[in-house]
């Protein structure tokens, strides 16, 4: 038996919060875009967080001011045969 | 406090169910927007089935411990006295409950302000409270508070919070004095501001 190499991805996005408080919502499974379309989406949906005040802050309550950072984490696992 | 959260439930190229919980979402907020905030958010991963649910959630732990859930509005007395030079000068007297403004007369070296908000027949010390000053134009140079519960009639609560400002040389200003107390199962919330302005003549 070989070694088993697992990989696995999330997107990572950083909220800010008009109390300067941040929260990160983590995506599974990102979808394969470029950096440009990746950053596109991401602030459409930052855009549409703020026009409809979806998410706010968990201390305060306070409204969503935009996504600060993104990224792409790729964590590879590797299984090592032993045998 | 009651929060609403959103649950995506997703599945990716495998198959695999994948669930998702954003915290904190707008209670304010449509199941149109929820949906669409959602499709958005499952634009940005290779996951192919969407499925959302809204969660209202309610602290049980505060909100039901009251078994009628209304509460009382706390009724405080204020007593406001003018000092100058340790000499009593002017008693501002039981501030009218009403009464928003308290007019303070000039000079006001060596001049200190005394106060103290009264809220008597009560059956519960506040767990929190505070009293906030802000000057415009005056400075406050020494503030002191004291917050104290006692009983009287051996069985009424009476609490008492009790603030001294020294105030610096000033020809004009104000200062506001804000008591806040946080609602508690028997009684509302209670925030109150007084206004005290710097005059010629009362």
């Amino acid at each position: 038996m070989a070694d088993l190499v697992k990989t696995k991805s999330a997107l990572q996005m950083v909220a800010e919060f008009v109390d300067n408080d941040d929260r990160a919502i983590t995506l599974d499974n990102p979808a394969s875009l470029t950096t440009a379309q990746f950053a596109d989406s991401i602030n459409a949906v930052g855009d549409y967080i703020k026009t409809n005040n979806v998410i706010i802050g968990d201390k305060e309550g306070a409204n969503f001011l935009r996504f600060k950072s993104a990224k792409k984490i790729v964590t590879t696992s590797i299984i090592y045969d032993l045998t | 406090m009651a929060t609403t959260s959103l649950i995506i439930n997703t599945k990716d190229t495998a198959d695999k169910a994948l669930q998702k919980t954003i915290t904190n979402v707008n209670a304010a907020c449509s199941s149109g927007t929820l949906k669409t905030f959602s499709q958005m958010l499952n634009g940005l991963t290779s996951n192919i089935y969407l499925k959302t649910d809204r969660v209202d959630k309610s602290n049980v732990d505060t909100e039901s411990t009251g078994s009628t859930g209304s509460t009382t509005a706390r009724s405080i007395d204020i007593q406001a006295t003018q000092y100058v030079a340790e000499q009593q000068k002017n008693t501002l007297g039981a501030v009218n409950n009403d009464a928003t403004e308290v007019n303070i007369l000039l000079p006001l070296t060596g001049n200190v302000i005394t106060f103290r908000f009264n809220d008597t027949d009560v059956d519960e010390i506040p767990s929190f409270s505070s009293i906030v000053v802000n000057g415009d134009g005056m400075s406050v140079v020494n503030k002191s508070q004291t917050h104290y519960a006692s009983t009287h009639n051996m069985e009424v609560m009476r609490n008492t919070w009790e603030m001294s400002l020294t105030i610096s040389d000033a020809t004009v200003g104000s200062i506001t004095v804000t008591l806040e107390i946080p609602a508690s199962d028997t009684y509302a919330a209670y925030s109150r501001t007084l206004t005290f302005n710097l005059v010629d003549s009362i």
